[in-house]
């Protein structure tokens, strides 16, 4: 298991700067795939959300600093949520509407 | 010794707290992600016409702007990290001015649906089809309700502005400003998903 910290180390500007392109770079291309492919939109677009959030979660929120305790317990949350989200929709896709 | 003991523990123990509370927001916010999919896949062509009342310039700027703000409250973190206090004070500004754009914008856009008489229970509303209805709704009670995080948000962070500018947050003592920082991420990343579920589906 990771050694967790307590203290965050300092991150360069120059770090963040990226990171600040990178998501303008992302957000620029779920645009361009909703305008230019309206049908894999929505599956692109939540693709490209999820990158989003991950260089979030790593470098604004220096996830890539704490130890493998609240990793595992983020995974573990993103799993609950993946199966109530599974288990709804096994109920939705055979259920005639009424 | 327990004492001193516990007092090496606090930076490390409260970002802990701030992030299982992060954990519960993500499910409550995961549900309602839920109760929009399974609107989303009865009613796919009454969403497609609700989304078409969005407007994609102000959605695309606003995404910018608190991707903006994230960076600089970022930055105001690790300023605060190597004792550039001033510096710190300054990109925590910043980030509050950000955040306050961004709810100006959320503003404009609102104000745009309900002079068109698009807010919920009104008489035009009601006699849109079902589908829309509850388009509507959501992001209504969506989009509210990632504001009042922001507005949170602004209030937090104007009170460890006003610590930083007191001299009260230094380089050893600043867990309060880190979580502050956790909390704006976590609403950076909610707005990141619901961009693409109400912008980006027409």
């Amino acid at each position: 298991m990771a050694a967790e910290r307590q203290q965050i180390p300092a991150t360069g500007g120059r770090t963040f700067l990226a990171v600040w392109a990178a998501l303008a770079a992302l957000l620029a291309l779920s645009i361009a795939v909703a305008l230019l492919s309206p049908s894999m939109a929505v599956v692109l677009n939540i693709v490209i959300a999820s990158f989003m959030a991950a260089l979030n979660l790593l470098f604004f929120m220096n996830l890539r600093y704490e130890g493998a305790f609240l990793k595992t317990i983020l995974f573990m949350v993103i799993l609950a949520l993946a199966a109530i989200i599974l288990l709804t929709f096994s109920d939705v896709f055979y259920r005639r509407a009424g | 010794m327990i004492a001193r003991h516990a007092a090496s523990r606090g930076p490390l123990v409260s970002r802990y707290g701030m992030w299982f509370f992060l954990y519960t927001e993500l499910l409550l916010f995961g549900a309602m992600f839920l109760v929009y999919s399974v609107y989303r896949y009865r009613f796919p062509s009454d969403f497609h016409r609700g989304a078409m009342e969005e407007n994609l310039v102000t959605g695309s700027i606003n995404t910018l702007v608190l991707i903006t703000s994230s960076m600089t409250l970022a930055m105001a973190v690790s300023a605060m990290k190597t004792g550039e206090n001033r510096r710190s004070a300054r990109l925590q500004l910043a980030s509050i001015l950000l955040g306050v754009v961004f709810l100006c914008i959320k503003y404009y856009e609102w104000h745009a649906k309900i002079i068109k008489g698009l807010y919920p229970n009104s008489p035009v509303l009601l006699k849109l089809p079902k589908g829309q209805i509850l388009y509507f709704g959501l992001y209504y009670a969506m989009t509210g309700l990632h504001g009042l995080h922001l507005l949170a948000g602004i209030g937090a962070l104007s009170f460890t502005l006003w610590l930083t500018v007191n001299g009260r947050l230094t380089r050893d003592n600043h867990a309060v400003l880190e979580n502050t920082g956790l909390y704006w991420h976590f609403v950076d990343i909610v707005w990141m998903y619901l961009f693409p579920l109400f912008y980006l589906i027409t």
